[in-house]
């Protein structure tokens, strides 16, 4: 009997010893017992904006900045390494308008037995550098208007994107990618095997220590599909509608090296342009180009200005939505261009405020904008590429 | 046109092949830092190639994760970066777009100096909870524990393994570099330690929470900081509190890291008197700082000194302020 109660309270000693033990060193224990060491990494953007305008109903209302005070946009990101072999990201949007829903989904390789790297499921295709952007990595209130134009706002889709970083001195990176083919757009054809095909080449250099020169090039193919925007009566003699999108882009970066906090300029700017094989006959262009100019004149405070432009036909009025949603002479070539500046207050990486103005034209339509949005970011988010 | 698209082929693989055989039979080592440079050249030698990617003069904790710095990680052999979450904003992209299985996390070529240290020789590791209202604060505790130079010879131990481990063919190379500079370090630190002894308990005033180790290591006492919070400019209010601790202790020296714009770092000092010291972040960020040793000697030098030219009271902004003080 008493060697029983020796065991039982030896027993109690070495319970409470290792309760005592884990409690002081597993920190990453809830209360409930369930380990969160291996957690990810959750963050929170949201981006609220005022807009004032001088027109009733706002040109671009649906894309761009509605007049009015609004939640404009948030995004939830989760990011975590799922294995040895694999990153995953997944990207939650919605605004006041929309509902949360899934942005982007898809994972990256973290190791492969040859210098490649694997991109899959549902994402933003790389193509250019906006298209890449969540609108809380915008230099501005409002995505670029010619990727409005031809994406519909992006060029996102379920597909896989294969990356190799070529051989040479400077950074040259070539990415070939597939796609379902689903942007409403320019790829929305319903036919098993109608993919959509990219390709993607991106160079860089170190002009200095502390300027830098990128330059890339992009083409997008795939079927379209014969479903029109205007509901103009099909035609049955079309066999095939196909588009090609290339376009180029460059950015020039100047950081000191030494207090590259506090001053910075950047220069970049995109030229998009797409075209329709309509039963091998090509059609005339819808196409345009933005450029910025970004300057950065102390730690907290960036002197920004925009100007974009872009070009359609009147060829391609029954394949692609209205610009604007405005209703234009069909019988004419369309053009718009805006013009903005925009002085930024960027406190922390965390938190943006920026006023911006915004003068536009729509072919005959004029708007002069005004907004006022701030930017913020709770949580741990993974760092922007460069 | 046939030919010359041929003759293009062939010196596009015969730079490639170049390229490849440039750096060949080295250990190519990438650094976050040139002080974790500095110390691998010690130890490695003749047998390592080191590139460095931040530059003395930048603030490490802000570098952009640049494409180039890829195709640096992309031929690496080995990678060794400070962490304690100082390059947190921009190496993981480096390391994923590098596509180089080498240096990856969890491989052979994957090297957090930080390990060298133990856990109690972190300084600043925040108890309870973190977040972003209290500043740029790092979770994992303070990453620059190289202004410690005890904390060097740990580091170069931990790097010299791992060279070895990559590299054995050259492993006494590697250790007789390891012991010569282990002894030149500890030589160094009891020289340093006798010319700042007169430093120990004096106060200190800094713009940012950067110099910890090396003010715990030579045993001045941070009085305050100019920073509101860690990578906060100081409010104007935060800015009268410093100048009146400074003047109630009667502090003699502001230091501030070459990084910072001292312009408000100067305003302090010229308010109150106190000696501005401008001190080299990190290695080669100013002029006689181009290693390891004359980084650390630099820092001590001329913290020694300014304190032993501040000992006195300051006689002529006394006779300033009461110039003002008359003119009123």
């Amino acid at each position: 009997m008493s060697n029983y109660v020796y065991c039982l309270i030896i027993f109690s000693f070495i319970l409470l010893w290792d309760a005592t033990v884990y409690s002081q060193t597993d920190s990453d224990a809830s209360a409930t017992g369930i380990s969160r060491a291996f957690n990810p990494a959750i963050s929170v953007n949201a981006l609220f904006s005022g807009m004032g305008s001088d027109r009733e109903i706002s040109l671009l209302e649906e894309s761009g900045t509605p007049p009015g005070l609004h939640c404009q946009a948030v995004d939830i990101e989760i990011t975590s390494n799922v294995d040895v072999y694999l990153q995953s990201k997944f990207v939650f949007g919605g605004s006041e308008k929309e509902p949360l829903g899934i942005e982007e989904a898809y994972l990256t390789t973290l190791r492969m037995p040859i210098p490649i790297m694997l991109r899959g499921g549902m994402m933003l295709s790389t193509f250019g550098r906006y298209n890449l952007y969540h609108l809380h990595h915008m230099a501005f209130a409002e995505n670029p208007l010619i990727l409005d134009q031809v994406f519909s706002p992006k060029l996102r889709d379920v597909g896989i994107e294969v990356s190799y970083l070529l051989p040479f001195p400077w950074y040259s990176d070539l990415i070939v990618g597939v796609f379902n083919g689903n942007n409403p757009i320019l790829f929305d054809s319903e036919k098993q095997g109608d993919f959509a095909y990219l390709g993607h080449f991106d160079n860089f250099w170190d002009l200095t220590d502390e300027t830098t020169w990128r330059i890339g090039c992009s083409a997008v193919t795939g079927a379209k599909g014969l479903t029109y925007a205007h509901d103009i009566p099909f035609d049955s003699s079309i066999a095939r509608i196909s588009s090609l999108t290339w376009g180029i882009d460059f950015h020039l970066k100047w950081k000191p090296l030494q207090y590259g906090r506090y001053h910075s300029f950047v220069l970049e700017g995109e030229y998009v342009n797409t075209t329709l094989n309509i039963d091998k006959q090509r059609t005339d262009p819808l196409n345009g180009f933005y450029i910025q100019g970004l300057y950065q004149f102390a730690l907290r405070w960036w002197l920004q200005a925009r100007y974009e432009r872009f070009n359609r036909t009147k060829e391609l009025y029954n394949y692609f939505n209205n610009p604007g949603g405005i209703e234009v002479d069909r019988t004419k070539d369309f053009s718009g261009n805006r013009l903005s500046f925009a002085l930024a207050y960027v406190p922390t990486e965390f938190s943006a405020y920026r006023l911006q103005y915004n003068l536009m034209q729509l072919g005959e339509f004029k708007e002069q904008q005004i907004i006022l949005q701030v930017n913020v970011t709770i949580g741990s988010h993974p760092a922007h590429k460069y | 046109m046939k030919n010359l698209l041929r003759f293009l082929i062939v010196c596009l693989i015969i730079l490639i092949l170049g390229l490849e055989q440039a750096t060949a039979g080295k250990l190519n080592i990438v650094t976050t830092l040139p002080s974790l440079a500095s110390i691998t050249e010690s130890v490695g030698g003749d047998y390592v190639q080191v590139y460095s990617i931040t530059r003395g003069a930048q603030d490490a904790h802000y570098v952009e994760a640049k494409p180039s710095y890829m195709i640096k990680l992309n031929k690496a052999d080995l990678l060794i970066y400070s962490g304690l979450e100082l390059e947190i904003g921009w190496l993981p992209l480096l390391i994923q777009g590098a596509r180089n299985n080498k240096v990856t996390v969890g491989s052979r070529g994957n090297l957090n100096a930080a390990l060298a240290l133990s856990v109690e020789n972190i300084l600043e590791k925040p108890r309870g909870e973190v977040d972003r209202s209290m500043g740029d604060v790092h979770p994992s505790g303070n990453p620059h524990y190289l202004l410690n130079p005890h904390n060097a010879i740990l580091v170069a131990e931990l790097i010299t393994e791992r060279i070895i481990t990559l590299d054995p063919e050259h492993k006494d190379q590697y250790e007789q570099n390891l012991s010569r500079f282990s002894q030149l370090i500890t030589n160094r630190i009891t020289e340093l330690e006798n010319m700042a002894a007169h430093l120990q308990d004096k106060d200190i005033v800094c713009y940012h929470v950067h110099w910890s180790y090396l003010l715990d290591w030579l045993k001045l006492k941070p009085k305050g900081y100019i920073e509101l919070r860690p990578g906060i400019p100081p409010t104007p209010k935060h800015k009268q509190e410093i100048i009146a601790l400074i003047k109630e202790k009667q502090i003699k020296v502001v230091i501030v890291s070459s990084w910072k714009e001292p312009t408000k770092a100067r305003e302090v000092a010229n308010a109150t008197g106190a000696q501005l010291l401008v001190l080299p972040g990190e290695v080669n960020a100013m002029k006689g700082t181009d290693s390891y040793i004359k980084w650390i000697e630099y820092m001590v030098t001329h913290l020694s000194e300014t304190f032993a030219q501040n000992t006195q009271p300051n006689l002529e902004h006394q006779r300033q302020r009461e110039r003002k003080r008359g003119n009123q």
